[in-house]
């Protein structure tokens, strides 16, 4: 199939293979008549529950024994032999509580998100396929290790389009350069407008991040826009017959749109017109939590703004060694932003059509060579949810009862993209694409909507 | 309950979503029936004996131990499917067929060495049963539609075209008679004429000028060039609209344009810009790249070589067939020299270059590096999706799992030599040498290992002596330290002397471990030491293995000629002859419609890299089995049907369609028109290194990413080669598969880990932010500028060289005076800005080409 998304040709072909109708559906007329972008909204499969996603990504494995999965008889048997070979039993140094109304478990390291229990749905019963950090963060973001895929963020562009034509639709701020680096928000064989909009990267301070081309060196943008004038009288007059009418004017569009898109853009991500209530509740200022916070209300400003998938990373959740110094370094990072986002989302009414996904690529094991670490857990971990679609104050699933791994209620990987897909209204099986003669999902053959988190 | 489950798991397990079937689950069904099975009265006597003899027991008295279903394999071996059974086990086979000795299970039986079950020991009925099923050829029905090796021969299912003989159709009359230039023209009219249309009328002089060069070079014509053809093609006009002129001049004219156009093509297939253009083209499908993508960036620091040895062989216009036999074989063909030698092994570049996992299980990553190749291979070549059956029967099209295998086999005796791989985290090791598991050229000086070791050995001595003696000084200090003394000058001096030493003989060390050769290397691939056949991977499991299957090929493409396998090559020679023999139809309709697809905006089979059911059908057949004759014929010389097709009339149509033709055919299927393209992003970028005058037409020598050294992206690799500035054209710019260059990427760059046959042309406003932003474009047209006034004093002379520099053409009276006055208000804004005269006048210069590059004429090929 023709790799042109818009074309009247493909339209006709994908007909006939499900989501395809769907996404191009809108699209029928645009070959022979107007363009029409194909990031405009397109309608979803089912009726939807969330209307974005933010995806909070704890680069590594965050020590869930340690934070959401409480574990009385692993810190009972701590010190003790493991049931593998030369390694310990690390039992939670750390005060569990049971939080709100709902009572859900969380440890004193994350006191403020702690305030917000009841907002939570924690999966305690995530696994995933392989305990390495490259191959597990590439399956986070695109469902496969083994082959080149697109990622979450580009399948649900391609999905579902996006609401602010102004704005990227897919921002991924301070994303990490290793581990697959682009391709984590990379579109593979989808058609590169899906592509995420990269925000620096995880080795510099968000505030310093840069965002390609976004603004002219040297013209004023009074004076550009006379320059882009010029342009569009070429343009106009290039304008021939309708069947390249619709490149032409798609092009007069996108010039349009990057005018509107370089003074929007940094304009939502500028926070200087935050209240100072407002910077203190995510922790910017603070030494240890400006960054994360300054990510955290970005998300905020470009949920606002109707962007359709932000993702923001936080590094550097491994703890083999230091597990009590750097684990409670990271939570001091991001305990107040996460907070400070959850309540800001919900004063704003957000919270109820914005699903986030806090998550690592793995969780680390309960036992370790080492006193005072962990090693990496891909058959056991914890991810949480809150917001739009799923059930809030809820503890599903669990790890043995050491936590080595997942028994109950058991997620895996492609189960959480599949939910996620259908949080916003689209059926992982069906939102497929034709590449190299097969239909191709996020999920591929696996996946399962975990209906039991549904609200 | 068990063949439930193994059935859903054929069902559900395999690269499709289900809901393809939904539409027309008929249609697909009756496709996928490839292996049709038809069983003896004896064979169903066996199953039934199996069934209630032999089933039972394994069920319940082994599988507890033995099954996956129990989640167990104790001992290493299963017997809950007929592969497991018969596969090894830790101790040796549990059932050869027909040899009740060899078979362990008997053993096991009869307590013997092994006594199973272990809870009690079976009748002695039973143990005969045993016996009986083995002697009968342990007859096992479990599994069915994994094993095909009782299955009746494969029928085929033969309603495939593309798998039809190629049928050179006569030449179709034509009403028309005087539009046909040649015969891919009688073709096109043919098809046109059928459909109740016209062609389109011929391309005006400067448009059709401009395409022929970024069609075929991919750059933009100089002026000179275009003046001389518009020069020629107006003095035909004239001659036409002034009716007292003669027809016969009128015919010499005419004749005389035709000419110029002909050499011109001629200049144009003999320069060495032509490789450079169409290389890219195949590079798209051997999905090129200077690294190892994925999870793992590892540098690929001579993957050059290959590229390289892509642009030289459409330079020689290589025949297609030895351009194939070369990338899938080059290190098992003959060679006269050693420079032969090595152009050979680089040509196998093409399978190591691929993406692939570098960390991981090696037993899978080797299956996934075969897969690679096989994928690579069949969908660069044929144009078959062959990696679908890895785990199952192709859905689709008639390619059962046991071709995969055959396949497989070959690619699995063939060593690939890809560099170092990961080069971090290798602890006490250090950094794995430069030159590890590359091939190194027969034309370079050999590294002298031996030496290399020897010396190592010298100074791993001396750097320990260093290090004592530094650690002595040390001591001293810090007991000083501890003392709350300060050590003396002596002491620190002495420390200091002894850790530079130390640190010196370390770098010597690590250089020469390094071996940054002075020697050549290339990515290759040879064969293995012992090739050998590869056992079916039921469900693509590498722990689930089944039949042996022969090294062989894809049935389903017959060739007349019989191909054996030699036992001690790989085999890859004569799959490079399976591949590209004259009989098997579809490497001549997969490049001759790729050809076809790059100098027409469209292929004659919209999918470029799918033959199969789940591609495209062709939209004239006639046409795309006489360019694949033609291309066969013509020796399969690439340079000969890029001549034909450009020299059609077809080809240099205009863009502007007929209301008629629009209506009818608003996809322009038949190709009665000329077909918009946007340039891509090679080609603009490259066309704005020439406006600015900044274009460096030589090849590098080497690339970038050769300089980069070993090492991983965003893991301490060396950067700086890629902050230079780089004006050869864009074909050389270094690919590393996480870090395309931004053009590329913004611009719809091949995505390099897959095989892109036709890349998408989208719209975006990211490109129009490239246009107006990146300082690339911005240093463009500040060069052009810069270069306007170098050429040109006067004004109006200026605006219209710009013209000519960037869209091939000169402005018309209304542009002219827009121009003009964009400059004057463009410059008054300015003021403020830049008061100096002659700077506000550059920039605003600058902010003009600028505005030429970003519009639509530039981008848009007509």
């Amino acid at each position: 199939m023709s790799n042109y998304p818009w074309s009247r040709r493909s339209f006709l072909q994908s007909n006939a293979c499900g989501f395809g109708y769907l996404a191009f559906a809108g699209l029928a007329k645009s070959a022979t008549a107007d363009y029409q972008s194909p990031l405009m909204p397109k309608s979803p499969h089912h009726t939807p529950r969330a209307k974005r996603i933010i995806f909070l990504y704890m680069r590594g494995g965050p020590a869930q024994q340690d934070l959401f999965d409480y574990k009385p008889e692993l810190n009972a048997a701590d010190g003790k032999a493991s049931k593998n070979k030369g390694r310990n039993l690390i039992g939670s140094k750390y005060k569990f509580e049971r939080r709100g109304d709902s009572g859900l478990w969380i440890s004193e390291l994350l006191p403020n998100i702690a305030t917000h229990a009841d907002d939570l749905c924690v999966l305690n019963g995530m696994h995933t396929d392989i305990p390495n950090h490259p191959e597990a963060t590439v399956q986070l973001h695109t469902g496969s290790a083994q082959f080149v895929r697109p990622s979450v963020g580009a399948w649900t562009l391609y999905g579902l389009g996006t609401e602010n034509q102004n704005l990227p639709g897919f921002v991924t701020i301070s994303p990490p350069v290793i581990n697959g680096g682009s391709e984590n928000y990379g579109t593979a064989f989808l058609p590169a407008v899906y592509q995420g909009t990269a925000v620096g990267n995880l080795q510099t301070p968000v505030k310093d991040a840069k965002i390609g081309n976004i603004s002219n060196p040297v013209y004023s943008r009074l004076t550009q826009r006379m320059q882009i004038d010029l342009i569009q009288e070429m343009n106009k007059r290039a304008q021939g017959q309708s069947h390249e009418q619709s490149q032409i004017d798609a092009m007069i569009e996108s010039y349009e749109l990057a005018f509107r898109m370089q003074n929007d853009l940094p304009k939502v991500l500028d926070l200087a017109d935050e209240t100072a209530e407002t910077l203190e509740m995510y922790g910017i200022g603070e030494k240890s939590t400006d960054d994360f916070g300054r990510q955290c209300l970005m998300a905020r400003r470009l949920a606002e703004s109707g962007v359709r998938y932000i993702e923001l990373a936080h590094q550097f959740w491994d703890q083999h060694k230091n597990l009590d110094k750097d684990l409670r370094d990271n939570c001091r990072e991001t305990d107040k932003p996460i907070s400070g986002l959850l309540t800001d989302l919900k004063q704003r009414g957000l919270l109820n059509d914005t699903l986030i996904v806090w998550s690592g690529e793995f969780g680390r094991t309960s036992d370790s060579p080492n006193k005072d670490g962990r090693d990496h857990n891909a058959k056991g971990y914890t991810a949480w949810m809150a917001g739009g679609g799923v059930k809030a104050g809820l503890t599903y699933g669990a790890t043995d009862e050491l936590g080595h791994e997942s028994v109950d209620g058991r997620v895996h990987l492609h189960d959480m993209h599949a939910t996620m897909l259908h949080v916003l209204g689209l059926d992982h099986t069906q939102l497929t694409y034709r590449y190299a003669g097969r239909d191709f999902r996020l999920t591929d053959v696996h996946g399962r909507v975990v209906d039991e988190i549904l609200a | 309950m068990l063949m439930l489950r193994h059935v859903l798991a054929i069902a559900i397990i395999g690269c499709f979503a289900i809901q393809v079937l939904a539409d027309e689950p008929a249609k697909v069904a009756d496709k996928s029936a490839v292996v049709k099975k038809k069983l003896s009265d004896e064979a169903r006597a066996s199953i039934r004996f199996f069934e209630s003899r032999i089933r039972p027991v394994l069920v319940q008295h082994c599988y507890e131990c033995h099954s996956d279903a129990s989640n167990k394999s104790k001992g290493g071996l299963l017997v809950d499917s007929r592969e497991a059974i018969r596969r090894s086990g830790d101790s040796g086979h549990a059932v050869v067929p027909g040899s009740v000795n060899d078979s362990l299970i008997i053993d096991a039986l009869s307590y013997g060495e092994f006594e199973m079950p272990p809870k009690g020991q079976l009748p002695p009925e039973v143990v005969q049963d045993f016996k009986r099923w083995i002697q009968m050829g342990a007859p096992d029905p479990r599994n069915e539609a994994m094993t095909a090796s009782d299955a009746k021969p494969i029928e085929v299912t033969n309603d495939l075209w593309s798998l039809k003989p190629i049928e050179l159709a006569t030449l179709p009359t034509v009403k028309q008679t005087q539009w046909p230039r040649n015969d891919i023209d009688r073709f096109v009219l043919a098809k046109l004429e059928a459909n109740d249309m016209k062609p389109s009328d011929d391309a005006e002089a400067t448009t059709l000028i401009r395409r022929l060069y970024g069609d075929v070079i991919g750059l933009p014509p100089p002026a000179d060039v275009v003046e001389k053809y518009v020069r020629a093609t107006s003095k035909k006009a004239s001659l036409k609209n002034n009716l007292p002129t003669s027809k016969s001049e009128l015919d010499v004219s005419t004749e005389e344009c035709n000419q110029l156009y002909c050499s011109i093509v001629e200049d144009l297939l003999a320069s060495p810009h032509f490789g450079e253009r169409w290389a890219r083209h195949w590079l798209d499908v051997a999905r090129f790249a200077e690294s190892n993508g994925r999870d793992r960036d590892v540098v690929y620091h001579e993957a050059w070589r290959y590229r390289q040895y892509v642009i030289d062989a459409l330079n020689a216009d290589m025949p297609y067939d030895r351009f194939i036999t070369e990338q899938l074989a080059g290190d098992l063909l003959p060679a006269d020299t050693d420079a032969e030698r090595d152009r050979l092994r680089i040509a196998t570049g093409f399978l190591a270059i691929g993406p692939k996992a570098l960390s991981g299980r090696s037993e899978e990553r080797r299956m996934d590096l075969v897969d690679e190749q096989i994928d690579v291979t069949t969908r660069a070549v044929l144009g078959l999706t062959v990696s679908c059956a890895r785990c199952h029967d192709h859905k689709f099209d008639p390619i059962p799992t046991q071709d995969y295998y055959a396949m497989a086999g070959i690619f699995r005796s063939t060593n690939t030599l890809y560099g170092p791989g990961i080069t971090q985290g290798q602890g006490k090791n250090g950094p794995k040498p430069y030159t590890q598991n590359l091939q190194q050229l027969s034309t370079s000086a050999p590294v002298d290992e031996d030496a290399n070791e020897k010396e190592i050995e010298r100074l791993t001595i001396l750097h320990l002596e260093a290090q004592a003696e530094q650690r002595k000084w040390l001591k001293l200090i810090q007991a000083a330290t501890e003392k709350n003394e300060k050590p003396t000058k002596d002491i620190t001096d002495n420390r200091t002397k002894f850790l530079a030493e130390q640190r010196r003989i370390e770098a010597q060390i690590a250089k020469l471990k390094e071996q940054k050769p002075e020697s050549d290397f290339a990515m290759a691939v040879c064969d293995a030491e012992k090739p050998s056949d590869c056992r079916v991977h039921i469900r693509g499991e590498i722990g689930s293995l089944g039949d042996t299957v022969d090294r062989g090929f894809v049935k389903v493409v017959h060739v007349a000629k019989t191909i054996t396998l030699p036992a001690n090559q790989s085999g890859r020679v004569e799959l490079a002859a399976w591949l590209m023999d004259r009989e098997n139809p579809l490497p001549a309709r997969v490049a001759a419609n790729r050809i076809w697809m790059h100098l027409m905006g469209d292929g004659l089979v919209g999918t470029p890299d799918n033959f199969g059911s789940m591609g495209e059908s062709p939209t004239n057949i006639e046409l795309l089995d006489y360019l694949s004759t033609y291309f066969r014929d013509e020796d399969w010389s690439t340079k000969n049907l890029i001549c034909h097709i450009v020299l059609s009339r077809t080809y240099r149509q205009s863009a502007d369609a007929t209301a008629d033709s629009e209506a009818k055919d608003p996809e322009n299927a038949f190709f009665g028109r000329r077909n918009v393209r946007r340039l891509d992003a090679e080609s603009m970028r490259d066309a704005m290194l020439t406006a600015s005058g900044r274009i460096d037409l030589n090849a590098p020598e080497k690339s970038l990413v050769f300089e980069m050294a070993g090492g991983e992206v965003g893991r301490n690799l060396n950067m700086e080669p890629l902050q230079r500035e780089f004006n050869f054209r864009s074909v050389y710019l270094p690919i590393l598969r996480s870090m395309v260059p931004e053009m590329l990427k913004v611009f719809d760059f091949a995505e390099p880990s897959i095989v892109v046959g036709r890349r998408s042309e989208t719209n975006v406003p990211v490109q129009a932010l490239f246009f107006l932003n990146s300082p690339f474009v911005m240093e463009q047209a500040e060069a052009m500028a810069k270069r306007l006034f170098s050429l040109e004093s006067d004004e109006s002379l200026r605006i219209d060289r710009a013209y000519l520099l960037t869209i091939a053409r000169k402005p018309t009276d209304v542009e002219h005076n827009q121009a003009i006055e964009f400059i004057a208000t463009f410059g008054e804004s300015l003021k403020g800005q830049f008061p100096d005269d002659a700077i506000r006048r550059e920039k605003t210069w600058s902010a003009f080409c600028q505005a030429l590059f970003a519009s639509a004429e530039f981008r848009y090929i007509r």
